[in-house]
Order: structure tokens, then sequence, then C-alpha cells
């Protein structure tokens, strides 16, 4: 590997793997956590025999390719990557033999389960599917070199405006609740339909389960994961509070106002959550069951957020406290504690520590200037 | 009235700041320092944007006992503003002077006369930083403070702009203004009351 492939890889590759690590391990432990090798060979058959079904691997490469990409861009904006703006001073050649080689890295977990179905497309054989396989693999990888490669020569190009978010800006000035639902789209789209699909799939697959000898504590053991993947979501509109506009501080907006804010927010970011429960929700449990589980996963999430507040936590600390939490709530489910006093002891919890620590909260990466 | 008294700002066990008593009438202020003494810090805590231990307040209203009152008197612009980059000065204008309970008519005067007019309805992600300052410098005046900070005011401003920024300084007399700057202010264009240096963290007239 030569020089300009190893700072690639390093500054690119490596980075890309360690932050996106709890990514992965989601991604292995639902595939191959949950399947047997029959399964899988019998996904793969089922993905290359028709063009239809191919489409699926096909359009998550795609996706893929967008994650990584994504990430390199940002990457490459920021100060102390500056330095890879020098490779367009080499020949061509070695620019693409260099950008292709360290993207091979980054884009293999695609890459070796393409040359996975390729070997079924091959065996069956079914041309038109591993020709179509073999031309997304190539179309991939070169069409991410090929941004690559432009974005290192034209660093700065000039931002343009679409015309639709110039009629919009120009129509109506955004709301608080859409500034931080934007912004969470914008900051980090992946994490949150990630979440979206696992706590859609988890209900479908609770709700299949359901028959007439459960009662309603495995659908809110099933609502206590779900808010549990809402702490990624608190935690980003935290980090947004105080380190990105941390002005929102000297607004003279009182805590309950604020608290409330998120909450609308959290509403808003789980609809896709309880229409997936609406219209799978089980027939035999009442209505009431399903507003009170609702609440509850809206509670959780919301006492989640207060207590990221508290001085001093740390993500390690949090992790700990957050695990306690999910342990006791399931436990005192279990023990049939009713799901409406959980829910006012989350909201009231979360509110009191919010009301108590919110000014008192520093961001660990202030400094003095 | 601007008092402080036994105030001091660390982080961890490391003491940034430390003032015993300071009192700030209307008037401008100008606070100098080195790099990394404390000032941005120290317009922050003011702020009530970062934590501190000691006592605080405006008119008599505490920083801690009335947060709420407190912040409606005091804004706060920061040296190198950041703003997301999807919002509009439209969208920041409107949402921070609906809070500071400013009147459309505030916004518009404010907003015509430091020249942020001619891209209220752009992105920020399209400003350049001269852009971004003037932005922070209308959303500063925005409400009734009695209080303006300013840190670093002057950086990536035009000529124009930094007259018309003086020349408001000057139409707020009942105000007290709090600044630093690195850049030498002329006195006939903006009277400093009172200059203060950081030094061996703490506050000190010069």
């Amino acid at each position: 590997m030569n020089s300009v492939t190893t700072t690639l890889t390093k500054v690119l590759s490596k980075e890309f793997y360690r932050l996106n690590t709890g990514f992965f391990l989601l991604t292995g432990t639902l595939t191959f956590g949950f399947m047997s090798e029959v399964e899988h060979r019998a996904l793969a058959q089922s993905f290359v025999s028709t063009p239809h079904l191919l489409m699926i691997p096909i359009g998550v490469w795609l996706l893929y390719g967008i994650k990584v990409l994504n990430f390199n861009l940002q990457q490459l904006s920021r100060i102390e990557n500056q330095v890879l703006f020098n490779i367009p001073f080499l020949p061509f050649w070695e620019q693409a033999r260099s950008v292709s080689m360290f993207l091979l890295w980054q884009l293999l977990p695609a890459i070796v389960y393409g040359i996975y179905l390729l070997r079924f497309a091959w065996s069956l054989p079914l041309n038109q599917s591993w020709i179509s396989i073999s031309i997304s693999l190539v179309l991939l990888w070169s069409g991410s070199a090929f941004i690559m490669i432009r974005q290192l020569h034209y660093p700065h190009r000039e931002k343009s405006v679409s015309f639709l978010k110039r009629f919009t800006d120009y129509q109506y000035p955004k709301p608080i609740i859409q500034i931080y639902v934007e912004w969470l789209l914008r900051r980090d789209p992946f994490m949150l339909a990630g979440s979206k699909i696992f706590a859609g799939l988890l209900i479908i697959g609770i709700c299949s389960l359901y028959d007439a000898e459960y009662d309603g504590r495995l659908m809110s053991m099933t609502m206590t994961v779900v808010a549990m993947a809402t702490i990624p979501i608190a935690s980003h509109i935290q980090n947004f509070e105080n380190l990105h506009v941390s002005w929102i501080k000297n607004l003279p907006v009182g805590p309950i106002r604020r608290y409330v804010w998120y909450l609308l927010v959290l509403i808003l970011l789980l609809v896709p959550e309880i229409v997936v429960l609406f219209k799978n929700f089980p027939s035999h449990l009442h209505f009431h069951v399903l507003i009170v589980n609702i609440l509850y996963a809206l509670s959780l999430g919301a006492c989640f957020f207060g207590l990221l507040h508290i001085k001093g936590t740390t993500l390690e600390k949090f992790t700990k406290v957050s695990f306690a939490i999910f342990i006791s709530v399931i436990i005192l489910i279990l023990f049939k504690i009713p799901l409406l006093i959980l829910t006012g002891i989350n909201f009231a919890t979360g509110f009191l520590i919010y009301h108590k620590y919110f000014y008192l909260f520093e961001p660990a990466s202030e400094g003095t200037t | 009235m601007l008092e402080v008294s036994n105030f001091t700002k660390s982080y961890g066990d490391q003491t940034i700041l430390t003032i015993d008593s300071l009192q700030l009438k209307p008037g401008v202020h100008l606070i100098k320092g080195d790099n990394g003494s404390g000032k941005t810090t120290f317009f922050k805590c003011l702020a009530g944007i970062l934590p501190f231990k000691g006592r605080v307040s405006l008119d008599k209203l505490s920083l801690l006992e009335s947060p709420i009152a407190y912040r409606y008197r005091v804004n706060f612009a920061e040296a190198e503003p950041l703003y997301p980059g999807f919002l509009t000065s439209k969208d920041l204008i409107r949402f921070i002077g609906k809070t500071k309970q400013a009147s459309k008519d505030q916004q518009a005067w404010y907003t015509s006369k430091l020249g942020v007019d001619s891209f209220y309805e752009k992105a920020c992600d399209t400003y350049s930083s001269g852009m971004m300052k003037k932005l922070s410098l209308v959303l500063a005046f925005l409400g009734n403070p009695k209080m303006i900070i300013l840190d670093e005011p002057l950086i990536t401003l035009d000529k124009q702009t930094r007259e018309d920024l003086f020349a408001l300084i000057r139409q707020k007399a009942e105000t007290i203004f709090l600044l630093s700057s690195h850049q030498p202010i002329e006195n006939n264009l903006l009277p400093i009351n009172t200059t203060f240096i950081i030094h061996q963290k703490t506050l000190h007239v010069e």
C-alpha cells in the first residue's frame, strides 16, 4: 500500500469503522445472530431469483454507498484533513488507484455480500442476475471513487440553494420544533432511519406473536425497548443545545417550555412507531392499553433526556444508568405495576432533573478563550 | 447596574477567573486580555450560557434566582457566531425576536440598519463570516436589553457596518455594553467608559 492510500485509509476508512462500530455490531447481530446458514442461503437465492427482489440488496448497497460518501465528504471538510487536498497534484492514475483502494476497504461489506450473491447467480445459472450484480458493484465502487476525486479537485464549490428551499424560506420562518427536527434529520439521518426501522420491525414482530394468552405486559416491554431507541435522539438534541447553538441558553425561555419543546419533537419523531403500533395492535387488547403504552414510551424518552443533563454525566455513566433503568422497568412491568404510574414517575423524574440541571449543565468540550 | 460578587469560574479543578466585586453602570466597558485569558468564558457566564459560582445580578435581578427575567435583559453576540446552515436570518430573527419580545418593526429596523436585509431570506450556509457577524449583531440588539455583551464585535466587519454599529451603541445610552476587542476602537467614534484587563485570572481596571 503506498503512502497516499495509507493516509486515506487511516483518515477515512479506519475512522469510518471506528465511528460506526455500533452500526456494524447491530447489523452483524441482526444478520448473523438470528439467521442460520441455511436461511442465509435461502435468502440469497430468493434475492437473485428475480430482478425485482434483486433491487433490495442493490438498494441497500446504494444506501450504504451514500452513507460512506457522506462520511468522507464530512471528514474532508474538517480543517485537520485539509492536507488531503494535495492529492490532486499526483498523476491521475495514482490518484485513482489510491482513492479506489481506500474505498475498497470502506465498501467491503457491500462487496463481500455482492460476491456471495454472485456465486449463487453464477451457479444456478441466472445470467441477468449476475450481470446486474457485477454492474451494480462496479458502479458503486467506480462512482464513489469518481465523487471522491471530484471533491478533492473542487473542494470549495459554490453552494447552490434549491428552488424549493428558497421558496419555503421566503414563505415562512421555521418554528422552533421544525428547527430541532430538521437539524436531527440533517445531522444523523441514518441513526434516525435505523432506529425507526428497528422499532417498527420490533413492534410488527411482537404484535404478530400476540395471542389471547398474553396480557399488555409484553407490549409494555416492547415499548420500553422502543423508548431505549430514543436515547440517541435525546443525546443529539442535548448536544445541539449545548454545543452547536449554545446561545439558546441565553434566551428567556423557562425550563417548562423547553421541556415541552423536547416532548413535541419526540412526539413528531415517534409518529412512525405510533402508526405501526396502531396498524398492528393486537385486537384483543383494549384501546386504552395502546394509548397508555404510547404515553409510557414518550415518558421514558423524556426521562432519559432529563437524566442526560445531570452535571458530570458521561456517555459511559449514562449507558450504565439507562441499562439499570431498562432492567428495573422490565421487572416492574413483570410484577404488574400499573403502566400509568410508571409513566407519571418517568415524566416527573425527567422534568425535575431537567429543571434542576438545565442551567448547570456544561458540555465537556467547553474551553477557555 | 450590573453587580458581580464572589465570582469564580472553573473547569474541573482549574480556576479560570475570579472576581471579588464588580459594578458596571450604563455605558461602554471594554475588557482586554490575552488569548485564553477567559474573556469569552466570562461573557458566557454573564449571558447565562455557562454555570459559575458567585452572584451576578442586573438591576437587582439575580441570574440564578430569576433566570428568565435576567435573560430578558441580557443579550450576547459571540466572537465567531455559528448558526445551523439550513436556517435563514429571517428564521433566527423571528425566533429570537419572539422570545426576547422584539416587535416586528424593531426586527425590521435593526435588520435594515446593519445591512442584513440583503440576505434576510437566504440560508446561513451561504453566508460569509462578515454576514454571519452582522446577523449576530442584529440578534444582540433585539428586545429591550439592559446589557448587551459583544465578544469581538469588530472582526470581519466592513468600515460602514462598524460605524453603524458604533452609532447604534451610542444611541442606547441607558444600556450597559460589555465589549472585548483585539482591534483598536477610536475614542471619537465610541467613547469607552472603563477598560478592564484580565491578568492573573482576575479583572483589573486598566
